[in-house]
């Protein structure tokens, strides 16, 4: 584990479901830095520090990328695929993080080498369990070549 | 062969069997009667022969009866006797002489004889009436010793005489003397002599009716042979020298002496066949037959077989003349058949044809010998060709019509389908004559072989499948847009709740820490959450009402459907301050009012929608192009559109700005409506602030009419 925090990139059109995770975070008090764009296009914008982010200090290269499918302007799929044949991308795990439970999408996020695919729990307390499990296991256990 | 050629000739042969049938009944039936007749005829022929025989017969027993009567009136006379014995004793007496004299010419004159004289006692002849040439026979005078001796009338039977060569029959009379005569002598004879001739053969002869061979005759046996005793018919100088040995006994005559009595046939003396009836003729040595040429009695016959025979033939005549007309009329009446199933099959090619256009499928059939195809009408229409008068084309003309990168797909499975009967089952594009737009066909065939299983031709369907393809695409686009609606809707509804059910859990926690404006805050989402799905529910049942026409198609013209449409969003256009322009076009469409209306409506309400940071926003509202080639156009200065989002935009519940308030369902809607009307819509735009421009086409509501260019004028 490094001692610098993890960015985490959350890609997410409602700004509710953006709040539920924030505070999650914020909940299970994992001192990381939470980036959130709320289309596909501003979040290749974010990764390719384009438009509003071109500053390396505002737009930190994210060690964890979770992705909502469906968003406005360039879908999420996209975003993931572009993720994905990019060298310098490909690498940071991306986890799907939708409400969508169609075999269809799984399908097409795991043909474009999505790291993990979550469906958001109806329920709160599932919900903030996930969360807590998704924190643990992505920022702390998993190990990545970054 | 037809099912009219096989009618006909069963046809044929019932009426052929029908004429045999009839034929044979014709000839059966004459059979019987001619026999029936003939046997009737025969017997009546039998029966009166043998009533002749019978007449003849019984006169014949009843002329000798009276001749031996005739002859005991002397014998038993017994003043005549001793007269006689008188007269012999003294010839030379007048007296006795004349006496005698008139007996005897009495005797002679009265019944006929030939000849009456008296025979003495040595048999010598001692008067005679008349007188005679020639002296009797030695035969009376042996006869007339019998007869004095034996004292009994005598019947000497057929004779001839020795000196006239003639023949006589002659009844002998003894007459007894009471007194001893000349010479001791005890009595006399008297002989009448008869002549056959005379009286006998006539009578014998005589034929009650007319007749060419009809013929009595008499016979009588003596020893082993029979003789006849009368002169015949057909012979001359038979009596008494024509003899026949009892053996033959196919003579009825023979079988008579032999005591064999009937009617029967047999042949005559002549050899001829007869029908004969013989008789015995009682107290006597003859035996009587009457007959008659079979000849002569089957004459009659013979022309009944003429009259039968021409009856017959005229019947068969008439009735194969019958069968004749009713086969002629049979084979009319199937070639009536025929020429009416040729003008059928003449519709039903035509119905085929139709059926054929109709269903835009045409047949044909692959002729390897000839490496040709043979089409219907419909074939050749598809295939975008002339049809030859032929009807055959090379393959290769057709294979010119495929464009090259399918030629040989089509021509190896063709070929597949020729050599091995391997299903042939093609879709290809054709390209007609003309170098017009491209068809796509189908083609199925199934190959045919000869009866030694040798590949002869291929034949099948073809079928324009164009507009097939073209709206099974449709059928496609609009399924996966239902699919992807199902999961927009799914997916858009699941998002709310789960907001709404995370937040209230939060609010709990809130409540039970006692942080109001926490509290507060997550009540603002739940709000909007909330919110959020009661839009969604109303948005969802907008869009089910689109596609179904809710109103009356009415003609409007196109400037009233802008001001509606302008009304509807004035508010919106006031706020922003927007500049709506509308060129002054004068066209007229005709559809549900409502439903075009909303089309410029929600296009408008985009526009301002999406304005951006334009501080002079404008909005222009026309029609380009001409005919049935008009694009509306609704077109903005605001923040535009990035191309690559294009195709997305139209999208149920796409919107490209999250934060924006629309539903992402204003376009889907307009693209609705637009397909509704046979129409296409599409967005141009040179980027992001650039402006954006919807431009649509509306083919199913477009009436005939004129556009106009105007003055323009701003709103």
């Amino acid at each position: 584990m490094k001692g610098e925090p993890i960015v985490i990139l959350l890609v997410e059109d409602d700004p509710a479901h953006a709040e539920i995770v924030r505070r999650n975070f914020r909940e299970f008090r994992m001192a990381n830095r939470l980036e959130h764009v709320e289309d596909g296009q501003e979040a290749l914008d974010y990764l390719h520090r384009q438009g509003r982010y071109t500053d390396p200090e505002t737009a930190p290269r994210p060690g964890l990328i979770l992705l909502d499918l469906r968003l406005p302007r360039v879908d999420g799929l996209e975003v993931l695929q572009h993720i994905k044949e990019d060298p310098d991308l490909q690498f940071i795990p991306v986890v799907v993080l939708t409400t969508s439970a169609a075999e269809s999408d799984m399908v097409r996020a795991y043909a474009n080498h999505a790291n993990s695919y979550l469906v958001k729990p109806v329920d709160f307390s599932q919900f903030l369990e996930l969360m807590k499990i998704l924190g643990y296991y992505w920022l702390v256990w998993n190990a990545n070549p970054l | 062969m037809t099912s009219v050629d096989i009618r006909e000739k069963y046809a044929s042969w019932i009426v052929f069997a029908l004429f045999l049938v009839l034929a044979g009944g014709i000839i059966v039936a004459a059979k019987v009667y001619y026999n029936h007749h003939a046997l009737h005829y025969r017997e009546e022929v039998a029966f009166s022969l043998s009533a002749i025989a019978d007449l003849k017969a019984g006169e014949l027993v009843k002329w000798r009866a009276e001749r031996l009567g005739d002859a005991s009136l002397f014998s038993g006379n017994a003043n005549f006797c001793d007269l006689v014995r008188r007269f012999l004793l003294d010839p030379g007496n007048e007296e006795t002489r004349e006496r005698v004299r008139i007996w005897l010419l009495r005797t002679w004159s009265a019944y006929g004889y030939d000849r009456v004289f008296l025979l003495d006692a040595e048999g010598n002849e001692r008067f005679s009436i008349p007188a005679s040439l020639y002296p009797g026979s030695r035969i009376v005078a042996e006869g007339a010793r019998k007869a004095l001796h034996s004292g009994k009338v005598t019947f000497q039977d057929f004779y001839r005489n020795e000196h006239d060569r003639r023949i006589y029959l002659t009844v002998l009379a003894p007459l007894p003397f009471r007194e001893p005569g000349p010479g001791g002598a005890s009595g006399a004879v008297l002989a009448l002599r008869i002549d056959p001739e005379q009286y006998l053969y006539p009578f014998i002869r005589r034929w009650p009716v007319p007749s060419a061979t009809g013929e009595t005759l008499i016979v009588r046996r003596e020893a082993d042979s029979l003789v006849f005793l009368n002169e015949l018919r057909f012979q001359a100088g038979t009596a008494l020298t024509l003899r026949q040995p009892l053996t033959k006994t196919d003579l009825p005559a023979v079988k008579a002496v032999l005591g064999q009595f009937g009617v029967e046939e047999g042949v005559d003396y002549r050899g001829e066949p007869v029908l004969a009836a013989t008789r015995p003729v009682p107290e006597s040595p003859w035996s009587l037959v009457a007959r008659m040429d079979l000849a002569e009695i089957d004459a009659p016959l013979r022309e009944q077989v003429w009259i039968v025979s021409l009856l017959v033939g005229s019947l068969l005549g008439g009735s194969g003349a019958g069968v004749l007309l009713l086969l002629k009329h049979l084979r009319g009446g199937f070639d009536r058949e025929r020429l009416a199933a040729a003008a059928l099959l003449g519709i039903h090619q035509e119905r085929l044809e139709m059926a054929q256009a109709i269903a835009h499928a045409g047949s044909w059939e692959y002729l390897p010998a000839e490496d040709a195809i043979w089409g219907s009408a419909e074939t050749f229409r598809i295939w975008g060709m002339e049809a030859p008068p032929s009807g055959k084309v090379p393959f290769d003309e057709i294979a010119a019509r495929i464009p090259d990168r399918e030629r040989e797909r089509v021509r190896v499975s063709l070929m597949d389908l020729v050599i091995t009967g391997n299903s042939y089952e093609v879709e290809f594009p054709v390209l007609s004559a003309d170098g017009g737009r491209e068809r796509i066909v189908a083609a199925q065939g199934i190959l045919h072989r000869n009866e030694r299983g040798e590949p002869e031709k291929a034949s099948g369907v073809v079928q324009d499948v164009t507009e097939l393809r073209r709206k099974e695409r449709e059928l496609e686009e609009k399924n996966a847009e239902l699919e992807r609606f199902v999961y927009l809707v799914s997916h858009d509804l699941k998002s709310p709740l789960v907001t709404i059910k995370t937040f209230l859990g939060y609010l709990e926690q809130d409540v039970a820490r006692g942080e109001t404006d926490q509290a507060a805050q997550d009540m603002t989402f739940l709000r909007n959450a909330a919110d959020k799905m009661g839009k969604l529910l109303d948005e969802l049942l907008q869009i089910s009402r689109i596609g179904r026409m809710l109103h009356e198609p009415e003609t409007v013209p196109w400037d009233e459907l802008v001001r509606e449409a302008l009304d509807a969003v004035a508010g919106a256009i006031a706020q922003r301050g927007v500049a709506v322009r509308v060129d002054p076009v004068l066209l007229t469409l005709r559809g549900d009012r409502g439903r075009l209306v909303e089309i410029w409506q929600n296009l408008l309400e985009n526009a301002v929608k999406y304005m951006g940071d334009q501080p002079v926003p404008l909005v222009h509202l026309g029609v380009g192009g001409h005919g049935q080639d008009v694009v509306f156009f609704v077109c903005d200065n605001g923040m535009g559109i990035d191309p690559r989002f294009a195709a997305k935009i139209f999208g149920l519940f796409e919107k490209l700005d999250g934060k924006s308030e629309g539903s992402g369902l204003g376009l889907a809607i307009v693209k609705r409506i637009v397909e509704l009307y046979g129409g296409k819509v599409w967005m141009e735009s040179e980027g992001t602030g650039r402006g954006t421009c919807f431009r649509f086409t509306l083919p199913g509501a477009l009436q005939h009419s004129s556009k106009k260019g105007g003055e323009n004028h701003e709103r």
